[in-house]
């Protein structure tokens, strides 16, 4: 019999999608440790004690070193890159994050995000629009229509959401958090916010995933099992 | 049903901490004398510029509107007020009353009660003596207002209480002054039982708060979340010790949790009140309770820390649009200042801007160029195309990652994902999700190996001749590292040998050629390899040789209903009458054969004999025996009319 030939995660897939996006725009790929302390998943993006994702609820924190904790987001290595980096930083950290939350069809407690960031002189919020639209235009098609609104994130400021409609959407559709990257996150990380300024986007892989192919659970993604998996 | 959204904890990634506010629509418009807008131009606009409406819900002749109140706004707009001056700003439309101008004046008061705080978690605590005889009923406008938002009638008391904290967000307990001689704020000892006014009974643990008598020691109520039965008001209740307060937000989250209570009170606490908006609130109560025929008679206040000076922010136009990419003009500037009701001095470009008396959201420059920004509207900003303007750097893990993934996939091998959690391991996580679930993982090979059983199991259904995975992911032992695994096993039903040299031969042979070498081979069916490891040896890449997607996909659901499996062997005349014998088996064994999977060759006295292994499995239920031994009946039947030999 022909051996058939095999193939990627459909995540692994989407993530090289992404990076080819971004790679051609110039940016770079970070990669950075899953299991992080937390002040570069919590204190170094202006998530102060007392907020409530810090609490036991919500985040891994590894029994025995109490400021060890499963990542929550990549952007504990965009903190990590922009420590080791000066200014201009165009970055994307594709990665697997962790999030203690009951499980269901929308919820795993790990699943990947991409993240990206883009530090400069005069990167604005007019930058941060654009580049976005071209991404979910890339991503979801070029009908996608896009609105962004009024949001929080401790990390950014402004902070917005960005919603889409396809064409066979009704309603929108909540995609992706962004905004421009906080003065405090810039500090701590030893970067002059007077000097520079940029974005910062985050968006599920599996919300994706469960987008373009009308996926129905997100466990379903890492069950491995191939009755799945061999249809993308 | 939009009251189940309200008490059901709706976590989303974006949304996890945003609190949800129900308002409603008549409520709202009634701090308007003009042009309230409609249901649906209301909600689009503070969708865009303020909140995510989440649902909205025609009630008799108003509507039942639901937000998610961003966190820094929660302690002003989880409140009819507080969502009334948003739509002010919004719309541009004034309000036809003032609210929190004015602070509450204590040298007008003699003491209410002895008031003491032993605990670090309450900042704030006021405590006023109303006289409340002269309030027989609960008012007229108070019961359709908590009507309004499905809030139940208790009695005048508590319905002025909860009219309070709807209307401008302060939550507020009301005690019987008969029974209570003083209050004393302290940390609960942990272990002791709480019994609430609604009969709840719930253990408490240290970092809980408590209200008690100073006088004699008793509970009055779990501080931030309820009171206890003991000293609730009833009707006919005729003076009150009315409690105004704040506490730490943490706790108060903490607390909530532990004990399972969740109530308007915690919910605004749990947003963290700020100490500095106590005072407005407290005129606004002194201010109602005088309209309803009650009079304050007394008032403590014990306040452990001062209330903050506000900063002034200063913004120039510069700063504008430097940030945001356009500019605006110091007219629209100005104009939005007004809407948001901030006090400022312009000189030229430059705006000095005073918070109102709730903002204390806004701190910094970037906070006050996100509320012009938004106010104006998002939409108003353009949309730079990109540009690249670097050179990007190729990181060597990804690279090499892309590259292991085609070659393997070349030769038959599919990529899985398994879950980092496992049973056992070196590290484990505090409450985790499942208890076979605590454990970081320190290798790849169990998980390859269960998901080597799963897919062995249904290998036919997927017309495997083997399985055949691989996974890329972080395993934790003394150091985190990144493990590449690759799993080969038989198919169910199949040979259990497999020719793992020659397997590994095929493999070294795709790697060589981008010139990787790997180190070690199959054990026990897995071949692990230490990435991290193998990256040190490999030179640097100076570009990505991409996957290549699948963009239309139409996923069908696996069906849950077993498979079932029949073999049939022919004798052709020849092997070229393979291709024929398939096209038959295809054409007379219906929608439910899924796969042919060949299953052995041989040659005999001139012919040739093919073996099949059929699957047939259904979408809707457990297929029978008899229902498939007809199929093949008739299958073996077309064979013979054709005149091939069925063995």
């Amino acid at each position: 019999m022909e051996r058939e030939k095999g193939k990627p995660h459909l995540i692994s897939s989407l993530i090289s999608e992404m990076v080819q996006i971004f790679n051609e725009l110039g940016y770079s790929v970070a990669d950075g440790p899953e299991l992080e302390k937390e002040y570069y998943n919590f204190d170094a993006l202006n998530i102060k004690k007392g907020h409530p994702s810090r609490e036991m609820w919500d985040t891994f924190w590894i029994d025995g070193y109490k400021d060890s904790l499963l990542r929550t987001h990549t952007s504990n290595v965009q903190v990590r890159y922009m420590e080791k980096n000066k200014p201009p930083i165009y970055t994307v950290v594709p990665g697997k994050v962790f999030r203690n939350e009951a499980t269901d069809s929308t919820h795993e407690a790990q699943f990947f995000q991409f993240e990206g960031l883009c530090i400069d002189k005069n990167i604005t919020l007019a930058d941060l629009k654009g580049t976005l639209e071209y991404l979910l235009k890339k991503l979801l098609g070029e009908h996608t229509i896009v609105r962004f609104r009024q949001s929080y994130f401790p990390f950014t400021e402004p902070s917005l959401e960005v919603d889409i409609k396809r064409e066979s959407d009704k309603n929108w559709i909540e995609i992706l958090g962004c905004g421009m990257v906080h003065p405090e996150v810039l500090k701590a990380s030893g970067i002059d916010p007077k000097e520079y300024q940029g974005f910062a986007f985050g968006i599920g892989i599996d919300r994706v995933a469960i987008l373009r192919y009308e996926l129905d659970d997100i466990r379903d993604l890492y069950k491995a099992d191939q009755r799945f998996l061999s249809q993308f | 049903m939009i009251l189940e959204i309200y008490t059901k904890q709706i976590r989303d990634f974006c949304h996890s901490f945003n609190m949800k506010g129900i308002y409603s629509y008549n409520w709202l418009n009634s701090f308007f004398d003009k042009s309230f807008p409609g249901i649906d131009k209301l909600s689009d606009s503070l969708n865009l510029h303020s909140f995510e409406v989440e649902e909205f819900e025609k009630k008799d002749n108003d509507y039942l509107i639901c937000l998610d109140i961003l966190p820094p706004r929660a302690p002003v707009c989880l409140s009819h007020v507080g969502l009334a001056k948003e739509i002010s700003t919004i719309f541009n439309i004034p309000l036809n009353k003032k609210y929190f101008e004015n602070k509450f004046d204590f040298s007008k008061y003699e003491e209410s009660a002895e008031v003491k705080i032993s605990t670090d978690g309450c900042d704030k605590y006021v405590l006023l003596h109303i006289d409340c005889s002269e309030i027989k009923d609960t008012p007229e406008f108070i019961q359709k207002r908590l009507a309004s938002i499905d809030q139940k009638l208790i009695n005048p008391i508590v319905d002025i209480s909860n009219y309070i904290l709807f209307e401008i967000g302060q939550p507020n307990h009301a005690f019987d002054k008969s029974v209570v001689g003083g209050i004393e704020v302290k940390n609960a000892s942990g272990g002791e039982t709480f019994v609430t006014l609604s009969d709840e009974e719930v253990k408490l643990s240290k970092d809980d708060i408590l209200i008690i008598d100073s006088k004699n020691g008793k509970v009055l109520g779990l501080g931030g979340v309820k009171g206890g039965k003991f000293s609730m008001v009833e009707s006919g209740t005729n003076e009150i010790l009315l409690e105004v307060a704040t506490f730490d937000s943490s706790r108060i989250r903490n607390t909530s949790r532990l004990t399972g209570l969740t109530t308007d009170a915690s919910i605004r606490y749990s947003a963290d009140l700020p100490l500095e908006l106590i005072d407005y609130s407290l005129f606004y109560i002194e201010s109602l309770f005088e309209e309803l025929g009650g009079k304050v008679l007394g008032a403590t206040k014990v306040e452990k820390r001062a209330p903050e000076e506000k900063a002034e922010v200063v913004l120039t136009l510069q700063d504008l649009e430097k940030k945001i990419g356009i500019k605006y003009s110091r007219d629209t500037v100005v104009e939005i200042l007004n809407k948001l009701g901030f006090n400022y001095e312009v000189n030229g470009d430059e705006f000095k801007v005073m918070q109102s008396n709730e903002r204390f959201d806004v701190n910094i420059l970037e906070d006050l160029i996100e509320e012009i920004v938004r106010v104006d509207g998002y939409n108003n900003v353009p949309s730079n195309t990109p540009k690249k303007l670097m050179t990007p750097k190729i990181l060597k893990s990804l690279g090499y990652r892309f590259k292991i993934t085609n070659a393997l996939t070349s030769i038959g091998f599919s990529e899985v994902i398994t879950y980092t959690f496992r049973e056992k391991g070196k590290l484990c996580v505090l409450y985790p999700i499942a208890e076979d679930r605590c454990f970081l993982r320190e290798d790849l090979s169990v998980g390859l190996k269960e998901a080597g059983k799963l897919n062995s199991h249904n290998g036919e259904l997927l017309g495997l001749g083997e399985v055949r995975i691989f996974e890329f992911g972080n395993v934790f032992n003394k150091l985190e590292e990144i493990k590449l695994g690759m799993h080969v096993k038989y198919v169910e039903g199949r040979s259990k040998k497999i020719d793992y040299k020659a397997i590994e031969d095929k493999i070294k042979e795709v790697l060589k050629i981008e010139g990787i070498e790997l180190p070690g081979g199959f054990e026990d069916g897995v071949w692990e390899i230490n990435f991290s490891e193998l990256l040190k040896e490999l030179k640097d890449l100076d570009e990505y040789k991409f996957l290549s997607v699948l963009k239309d996909v139409n996923y069908v659901k696996p069906s849950k209903y077993p498979f079932v499996l029949r073999d049939i062997s022919v004798f052709l005349n020849s092997r070229n009458e393979e291709g024929e014998l398939i096209k038959l088996i295809h054409s007379n064994s219906g929608s439910l054969l899924k796969r042919i999977n060949p299953f052995d060759i041989y040659e005999k006295d001139g012919k040739v004999s093919f073996a099949f292994r059929l699957v047939f499995q259904s979408e809707t239920k457990t297929l029978n025996d008899e229902a498939i031994g007809e199929i093949m009946s008739g299958l073996e039947n077309k064979i013979k009319e054709v005149g091939w030999e069925v063995r």
